[in-house]
């Protein structure tokens, strides 16, 4: 079930009639059937995936519990233990607990690889025609990677173990994160999903606002921009040159419209149903750098790839190991740094292999990798001037020029995305130097070659427009709430910040509002007979 | 008094969406008949169908081949031609419910050539026979037998779901026809054809067209046609099968068909003309009366069908209204609108 499809809509309106309908026992119980339905779309036998890998986090979770409890329970029976032998006992409980929890991760992961890879290495291979045609489980990245974190989470002491089942099974099959994310964490997910809420007109409300608002980037602005990409996609070594800047641009407005416009519909679906789910973008385009932008871009991501992979990778023994032998070479100080670059290239390239199987995707992770070390390093080679030139460098032009630097280095290397071909796309990054076919943005040709026409060019314009000021006017106060729910996972940020207090105060502006947005979705919106209804970008992963 | 403020934002937000929505829907539904006058004729059928005595159903091969003015004029005749492109049975039973809930015609003359299908067809056919049919139980059972892959009942209901994306083709035209009295493109039905493209036979002939996979009648097609019937007996109407005198690569009608119609109107006991074989006796020459290549007839081919076919009418008692001066005046206005058609041609 898509989200952008009338029986998603179907399906929510009748559920969200339901859950305020019932009583509050059995909101929960609803929404876990709710979700299960919703999943059986996609097919029963990835409703058995899904319970099944529930079942296995729920079990090595349990374990590592029982570990722990049985650690508890034997040093309070053994104080005649000295502290040598209750240290010992400890360690080894905790290398027992360890053991379980590095099964469980490798399960789900192999899981996650198997569906990922085993189609694309079987069609590599041209056997086993069965596997390459294998059909890849909705929103498996999503659900394999929540389990994880609850498992290394209970491991590690962050959350309590959940010992009923059915709570757990809601965590790993909660619908609206199911498509695309965001990836949740149990200890924060679970602070408002198993809540009985009452009907709250003001948070329906505001759900519903950005609700409509994600179903306009996606169907006006994201699937209009896909035009033009789709055209140059076919033809790649027709628009080169020019045609890869414009790439680079399109692409960006597209994967921001689809990606962030599902992500509000999932939030403000969420929000409907009195469920926080954590923020996944905040204003990315702002960045004035790859690594601001990195935090502020598929947050859930990064913070997953950071927590998970790149501190435990940093803090290994064998980055310790590295780190040593390097010191004798490097030196101290360069040791450690060059351990820290080597870890994060690898977090970066298992990002990469995350997204795809090809070498693009490697290629795309690892140079994301290197453009943020190479920013770090270079922001310190520029220091003395930031020093002699305050003005500018603290000024609104200096920020300005570093969002669009960031912006079209982060554009470049999703055209590896794009293209899907590394020497291809490497000769058109070439061809980017190449002044003289700049002429044709003057002359209008490479406008009209891209199968929009004017109409849709003014549209897309208007709707990149839009997407800022909204932005904008969202910014400010979800920024502050991003800080304060680092610090404090019991307040999660509210999109909207002002403007949805505002929007809040005035129902009069709330109505017209939605008149509005509704209006130019139904008649801008890129749905119906004859379109071949774009999928969410994010859906593949 | 928030409470209030609440409802009467509620109240701003259903009329504001409704309003936009209805004007957004007005403009952009295609509404030029002289862009696409096949579109335009069912939305003219409804309009206008009223008291007319004979009703034919079908799709080209009725639309245009018989001239329902000559029909009045040699006859006396109230016909209306209701037809559409590629008009499917299940098309016709909605709209034949129509007529019997507006009108109560004594003659249904039914276009034999859709006895062939049995499954939808083509959704631009489906929209140019269901978009100008009013909401009603008869044409939402017609939608839903209808539908190809990718249509939605929902955007028969709002056709603006499937219009939508016209907004970037709009012409000032589109929104001063908003302002215009609807234009009528037919004649009673009778869509008027001027041009000539002689057939180079002769005569009417399938050679060259594909050779024929299925030749069983649809199964649909005569489940509706016994519809068809049942809902004639029950309004006293008189029912009869007509295959136009039209046969050729691209519309071809098989022995097989024949032999099969010809059976099924035996079974139902329903009349069955088929006016291929009246191809002389009619006069029709394809090197005058075709306008392209013996696919269709023009006006002079309509007009000599219209000529033969008024005499088996008013055999299954369709009666003359020449002496009903309110008729006389409608006609004599239609006729006038008509003559000066061809003449401009001629």
């Amino acid at each position: 079930m898509q989200l952008h499809s009338m029986t998603f809509l179907c399906f929510f309106g009748c559920l969200l009639l339901l859950y305020y309908t019932v009583p509050r026992c059995a909101q929960k119980p609803l929404l876990f059937v709710g979700s299960i339905v919703f999943y059986a779309f996609s097919g029963w036998r990835n409703v058995l995936l899904i319970l099944s890998m529930t079942v296995l986090a729920y079990a090595v979770a349990r374990e590592i519990d029982r570990v722990a409890h049985q650690k508890k329970m034997s040093l309070a029976a053994h104080e005649e233990w000295s502290e040598e032998q209750r240290k010992a006992f400890s360690r080894r409980s905790r290398a027992v607990q360890r053991r379980w929890m590095l099964l469980g991760v490798a399960i789900l992961l192999l899981g996650l690889s198997f569906f990922k890879f085993a189609p694309a290495v079987a069609k590599a291979v041209g056997t086993l025609p069965r596997l390459s045609s294998l059909i890849f489980p909705m929103g498996i990245s999503f659900f394999t990677f929540q389990l994880i974190t609850y498992v290394v989470d209970v491991y590690r002491g962050k959350v309590a173990c959940e010992r009923s089942f059915y709570r757990l099974c809601l965590f790993s099959c909660y619908f609206p994160q199911l498509v695309q994310g965001p990836i949740s964490r149990y200890g924060e997910l679970s602070a408002t999903l198993y809540t009985p809420v009452g009907f709250d007109a003001g948070g329906v409300s505001a759900g519903l606002m950005r609700v409509v608002w994600g179903y306009l980037k996606k169907l006006v602005i994201a699937d209009t921009a896909m035009i033009a990409v789709g055209t140059i996609m076919q033809a790649p070594e027709r628009f080169s040159g020019v045609g890869v800047l414009l790439l680079l641009v399109l692409y960006t407005v597209q994967i921001y419209g689809d990606f962030t416009g599902g992500m509000d519909i999932a939030i403000g679906c969420s929000e409907m149903l009195g469920i926080r789910l954590r923020e996944n973008f905040l204003h990315p385009f702002a960045s004035t750098t790859v690594g601001e932008y990195w935090r502020r871009w598929h947050i859930t991501m990064s913070t997953f790839f950071t927590d998970y992979v790149f501190y435990p990778l940093s803090l290994s023994k064998t980055a310790q190991w590295v780190s040593a032998r390097l010191r004798h070479v490097l030196g101290a100080r360069w040791a450690t740094q060059v351990t820290v670059w080597l870890t994060t290239l690898l977090t970066w390239l298992l990002t990469g292999i995350w997204h795809g199987a090809g070498l693009n995707f490697a290629l795309w992770g690892l140079l994301n990798g290197v453009v943020m070390i190479l920013g770090e390093q270079l922001a310190r080679v520029f220091a003395p001037l930031r020093k002699k030139f305050p003005h500018y460098y603290e000024g609104e032009l200096h920020r300005l020029l570093c969002c669009v630097r960031t912006f079209l280095i982060v554009g470049l290397l999703r055209t590896l995305d794009v293209y899907r071909d590394v020497p291809l796309t490497f000769s058109l990054w070439g061809s980017l130097f190449d002044l003289r076919q700049y002429g044709a943005l003057l002359d209008g040709t490479v406008w009209s070659s891209l199968g929009l026409s004017s109409g849709q060019w003014w549209l897309l314009a208007f709707g990149v427009l839009l997407m800022a000021v909204v932005g904008r006017l969202t910014l400010e106060d979800g920024e502050v709430a991003q800080v304060k729910w680092g610090a404090a996972a019991q307040t999660p940020p509210r999109w909207g910040g002002r403007f949805r207090d505002a929007l809040g105060r005035r129902p009069m502006l709330y109505a017209v509002l939605m008149a509005l947005m509704l209006v130019v979705i139904v008649i801008f919106g890129r749905y119906g007979y004859g379109y071949d209804a774009s999928d969410f970008i994010y859906n593949q992963f | 008094m928030k409470k209030i403020r609440v409802i009467v934002a509620a109240c701003v937000f259903i009329l504001l969406l409704g309003l936009l929505l209805s004007l957004g829907q007005a403009l952009l539904v295609p509404h030029d008949p002289l862009a696409n006058p096949e579109a335009a004729l069912i939305g003219e059928f409804v309009d206008a169908f009223a008291e007319e005595d004979v009703i034919f159903l079908g799709d080209c091969e009725i639309y245009e081949s018989i001239s329902t003015v000559t029909l009045w004029k040699e006859y006396g005749i109230n016909a209306y031609a209701c037809g559409s492109p590629q008009q499917l049975l299940w098309h016709s039973y909605a709209m034949l419910q129509h007529a019997f809930a507006v009108g109560q015609p004594s003659v249904v003359v039914l276009g034999a050539y859709a006895l062939r299908y049995s499954e939808p067809q083509n959704e631009a056919y489906n929209r140019m026979a269901l978009d100008g049919l009013p909401l009603s139980r008869a044409k939402l059972s017609a939608v839903s037998a209808s539908m190809t892959q990718g249509e939605s009942l929902l955007s028969y209901l709002f056709p603006l779901l499937r219009y939508h994306d016209r907004w970037d083709t709009l012409t000032w035209r589109d929104v001063t026809l908003l302002a215009e009295p609807p234009m009528a493109v037919s004649y009673q039905g009778y869509l008027m054809q001027t041009g000539v493209l002689p057939d180079e036979n002769g005569r009417p002939d399938h050679e060259g067209a594909l050779p024929l996979t299925e030749p069983a009648l649809g199964e649909r097609a005569v489940d509706y046609l016994e519809k068809i019937a049942l809902l004639c007996r029950e309004n006293g109407a008189q029912l009869i099968l007509l295959k136009a005198p039209t046969d050729s690569w691209a519309y071809p009608w098989y022995e097989e068909w024949e032999a099969q119609t010809e059976a099924l109107a035996a079974r139902l006991e329903i009349p069955y003309y088929n006016l291929l074989e009246a191809f002389d006796e009619i006069g029709l020459d394809y090197s005058a009366d075709t306008y392209d290549g013996g696919m269709h007839l023009n006006v002079h081919g309509a007009e000599k069908t219209a000529h033969y076919f008024g005499e088996i009418l008013q055999q299954y008692g369709a009666p003359d209204r020449r002496d009903d001066g309110r008729l006389l005046d409608e006609w004599k206005g239609w006729t006038e609108r008509y003559e000066h058609e061809k003449e401009q041609v001629d």
